[in-house]
């Protein structure tokens, strides 16, 4: 790490002293002076990290993906001629279903190429987002927990509460059959299994399990998802050539 | 609303802390800026979809957001 020398000379005169004083704010901040710079580029990254937000603002001590950054992100990249496709990064432990599955929703809707990449965690609402791109990648050490989903709030009616609930999860059931190689019978079975979480019933799939369940379609990072990605652009460009 | 996820739901709807943040647009992306102590707001987080622009050295996150408001 970056250490001041001891036996280096105070600068005398006032301006000196400021980018001093700004020198060492940016090494306290970021352990080094400077980051490179770049030129824009035709790859446009979206991270989707923390808890997913929706209808209700949640309380600041969460880190948060906002709906309402996401969309028109979304959208922006879709209609500029400049951007040639979306890499996904997700580190997620879940959040509102309907936030969740409306940028998954626009994700598989779009024309763009889109590649995927859950590394650290891609939990519960984070599931449908993962197998939202064109192409899906899992770290070899991200997990995706899939849970049925809990009750929280407000119940009026018993039987209409329920009801309500199972439809969001068959929401969320099928679109993640739809838009991966798992089958429903699988899905529901890392959904409903028991004994695998401590305080739930459902699974946590590592890595490679993911694939291997059909979920993901390969195990990889950063550099995989944007050769995939080239690649997928590059396609779609000779194709539209034809 | 229904929350799905893998966090208890009390520490997702806790709802006392000090944390004070706000959201400032700018011309590349959403700044998110959060106060420390002493009242001074830093660069919590940038929400762009463009990579270039985390490169940019006044929005790295823990730098003091130098704009009067």
């Amino acid at each position: 790490m970056a250490e001041e020398q001891p036996n280096q000379p105070n600068e005398p005169d006032q301006q000196s002293d400021e980018t001093a004083q700004g020198l060492v704010d940016k090494i306290q901040a970021l352990g080094e002076t400077n980051v490179p710079k770049a030129e824009n580029s035709d790859i446009h990254v979206i991270t989707v990290i923390g808890q997913i937000e929706g209808h209700m603002q949640l309380p600041p001590q969460n880190k948060t993906t906002k709906y309402e950054h996401i969309i028109p992100q979304l959208v922006a990249i879709e209609q500029n001629p400049k951007i040639k496709g979306l890499l996904l990064v997700l580190n997620t432990v879940g959040g509102d279903v309907e936030a969740g599955l409306a940028i998954a929703e626009m994700v598989a809707s779009m024309d763009k190429p889109s590649v995927t990449i859950v590394l650290g965690g891609g939990h519960s609402i984070g599931v449908p987002i993962a197998v939202a791109g064109d192409y899906s990648f899992i770290a070899e050490t991200a997990t995706m927990t899939i849970h049925p989903i809990r009750l929280n709030g407000m119940v009026v009616g018993v039987p209409q509460t329920f009801e309500y609930i199972e439809e969001m999860q068959e929401r969320i059931i099928k679109f993640v059959i739809h838009h991966s190689n798992t089958t429903e019978d699988k899905f529901r079975e890392l959904m409903f299994a028991k004994g695998n979480l401590s305080r739930d019933i459902g699974t946590n799939v590592i890595g490679k399990d993911a694939v291997d369940h059909g979920l993901i379609h390969s195990p990889g990072g950063v550099g995989p998802a944007i050769r995939k990605l080239n690649e997928l652009i590059q396609e779609k460009e000779g194709n539209m050539l034809q | 609303m229904i929350i799905y996820t893998t966090m208890p739901l009390e520490d997702v709807l806790q709802e006392e802390n000090d944390t004070e943040v706000k959201y400032k647009d700018t011309s590349s992306g959403t700044v998110i800026l959060q106060k420390d102590e002493e009242g001074r707001w830093f660069v919590q987080r940038l929400v762009s979809s463009n990579p270039a622009d985390y490169l940019r050295s006044d929005y790295q996150p823990g730098e003091w957001w130098q704009s009067d408001d």
